[in-house]
């Protein structure tokens, strides 16, 4: 018998299969997210990578189903067992919040400027426990120290504005994690940061991870991000998941030349000065502009006539779904299956 | 804040004092006097009358007078009502004013934040659009219209409201409230819709929803604030403006408030009621924006007086 792969959980804590996301629009709508299938087990960590307008924050709202009224959502998303898209509002309400937390990428514009931070932390557990209100803010006090805010019986008082931008996005992962959710989304949350606040943000969402074992799913478009928090990463393109497996393999050996391209395109210390930065060439074909092939074919440098004609061809390697490729002229094809 | 709030105070001053000069000014420079009648006073008489209320002083005396009379907390005789002083007279008619146009605002802000917030939380909808409709209408009636149609329904048709009146029985005070009131709950009907339909787009709204909190909750914890702020913007001088009388709306129905003396004393060029009105006016406006200001900071922390 072959050594395989570790095999994953039998029932990952999160496991999202033809994930489709439409708008409805004027002229019958538009898909900004077709088919997306992925894995986050209970405690891991994975990486939802793409450019803006790859659907990869659509997924993100989604799965909190936090999409507009005017979006329909399709597909399947077991979250513990329970389907999501069957909830109704009122169960898919204690769920936010409660066992699935959300970080969003502007932490000045994230939190409520009118109220204490405090009042907005200790809410999440007055909804979901049903805790007293001295019990809330005493709970909001260790949530701020757990993120590493300095002084929280003080903050608790002050207001948004008065917190610089890091110390802001600590307070919306404490508010977040306050009510000890197993799913910890991130959607861009360092984006917005400075880079050195970037880097303990990052290191505090990986030891929240580690330390209190919830599953992680970060949304960025910053493939340094994925390589310093994830196991697992996804590619995304206008919509499709283009290419998915470990981290660290997605990375040293890229399979789909959008990621290969994406590597390529990231800005080095060693960048000779003056030199134009390894852009990507065009622009992102929106979901609804293609047919049937292949999204990133007006701006592969591998395009074969095959690719546009023929509808996607996707490949996947192992049954967990956990390496997937959507390419029919992929820089490696997988090994042939064993 | 109690030093920036008595500096605010003093600030008014100055405001207060160019509104009375201008008034001055314009009320001596419109052409005719309080004592140009059809019939011609003999002029020994008028040259009497006119010393009586030093109308043969020069402007700047009279202005100095005023002032001085002003400083002492008097706001002088009636040109027209021999007996009565400006005090008397705005002391008779602003009781009623000010109960009429304070029932009104209250109506107006109660039904005005219901309606705008039942329009906003199902937008473009069937209800949203009835309500905008009824906005819309209520905006574009104007109230010398709209209270005579009051008069003909609720008084002459059904016979449930009297037509007019005040004899101090609160059902005579129903149908001009109404008048004075749709108009305004109609503005801010659709001044709340459109600041609760901005509010529930900002990405701290889908952090309470990310959070679990329920519509409710959004609506009362982090909503509530920021669209109660144009809310109070525009009520600081409406509500100014409603207290001091509406003109038509107490002509209409009889009611013997100072809206009324004040059109007659500008056509009589009665000076000293005009200038008690207008300076009335204008101490209800900038204590009522001096209010705004305030209630501003207190709502929206990022504020500071």
């Amino acid at each position: 018998m072959n050594p395989s792969p570790p095999t994953p959980a039998l029932s990952p804590l999160l496991r999202v299969r033809d994930l489709c996301v439409r708008h409805a629009t004027a002229d019958g709508g538009t898909e900004t997210v077709s088919g997306v299938a992925f894995d986050v087990p209970a405690g891991g960590a994975v990486g939802i990578v793409g450019e803006s307008g790859s659907g990869k924050s659509q997924t993100a709202l989604a799965l909190i189903g936090l999409h507009g009224p005017s979006t329909r959502v399709q597909g399947s998303i077991r979250f513990d067992g329970d389907e999501l898209l069957a909830l109704d509002p009122a169960a898919f309400r204690r769920l936010r919040g409660a066992r699935i937390g959300t970080v969003f990428q502007d932490p000045m514009s994230s939190l409520n400027p009118y109220r204490r931070i405090g009042m907005q932390l200790a809410e999440v557990l007055e909804t979901h426990r049903g805790a007293t209100r001295s019990a809330a803010w005493a709970a909001a006090a260790r949530a701020l120290d757990a993120v590493r805010v300095s002084s929280p019986l003080q903050r608790l008082q002050q207001y948004p504005h008065e917190l610089s931008g890091g110390m802001r996005q600590r307070v919306t992962i404490a508010m977040a994690i306050i009510a000890g959710p197993q799913l910890l989304i991130a959607d861009e949350p360092t984006t917005a940061l400075d880079p050195t606040v970037q880097v303990q943000i990052l290191e505090l969402l990986d030891q929240l991870r580690r330390e209190q074992g919830l599953a992680l799913l970060l949304i960025t478009h910053d493939l340094g991000v994925v390589a310093r928090l994830c196991e697992q990463t996804l590619v995304m393109v206008s919509g499709n998941l283009v290419e998915a497996g470990p981290t660290r393999e997605l990375l040293s050996a890229p399979r789909h030349p959008y990621t290969a391209a994406l590597l390529r395109a990231r800005p080095s210390i060693h960048h000779p000065p003056g030199m134009p930065l390894n852009g990507l060439p065009g622009q992102p074909t929106l979901a609804h502009e293609s047919g049937q092939g292949c999204r990133f074919a007006a701006r592969c440098e591998r395009v074969q006539p095959d690719c546009i004609a023929l509808p996607l061809y996707r490949q996947t390697h192992d049954a967990a779904e956990q390496r997937v490729l959507l390419c029919r002229h992929p820089l490696r094809p997988f090994a042939p299956h064993v | 804040m109690t030093p920036a709030l008595l500096r605010r105070l003093l600030q008014l001053l100055p405001t207060l004092l160019l509104l009375v000069t201008l008034t001055f000014l314009m009320l001596h420079a419109a052409p005719g006097g309080p004592f140009d009648d059809e019939r011609a006073l003999p002029a020994a008489t008028r040259a009497a009358i006119e010393a009586q209320y030093r109308l043969d002083q020069p402007l700047w005396q009279q202005y100095q007078h005023y002032i001085g009379q002003l400083l002492r907390g008097d706001l002088g005789p009636s040109y027209q009502y021999p007996d009565r002083s400006v005090a008397d007279l705005i002391g008779a008619g602003l009781p009623l004013s000010a109960l009429l146009g304070g029932l009104a605002m209250l109506l107006a802000l109660v039904c005005g934040l219901m309606l705008g917030a039942m329009a906003a939380l199902k937008p473009h909808g069937a209800r949203d659009h009835l309500l905008m409709l009824f906005a819309v209408t209520g905006l574009s009636i104007p109230n010398f219209v709209l209270a005579p149609l009051l008069i003909l329904l609720m008084a002459v048709t059904l016979q449930w409201l009297p037509a007019g009146g005040w004899s101090g029985d609160p059902s005579q005070l129903v149908l001009p409230v109404l008048a004075l009131a749709l108009p305004q709950i109609a503005t801010i009907a659709r001044l709340t819709r459109a600041a609760l339909l901005d509010v529930l787009q900002t990405p701290w709204i889908r952090t309470a929803r990310a959070k679990g909190l329920s519509e409710r909750q959004i609506i009362w914890r982090h909503a509530l604030r920021p669209v109660m702020l144009p809310v109070i913007s525009y009520l600081g001088p409406a509500a100014a403006g409603t207290l001091t009388g509406s003109v038509v709306i107490e002509q209409i129905f009889g009611l013997p408030g100072i809206g009324r003396y004040f059109v007659l004393a500008a056509m009589n060029r009665d000076y000293g009621v005009v200038l008690g009105v207008v300076l009335l006016y204008g101490v209800l406006i900038v204590v009522f924006n001096l209010l705004v200001d305030l209630l501003h900071a207190a709502l929206d922390p990022r504020v500071r007086l």
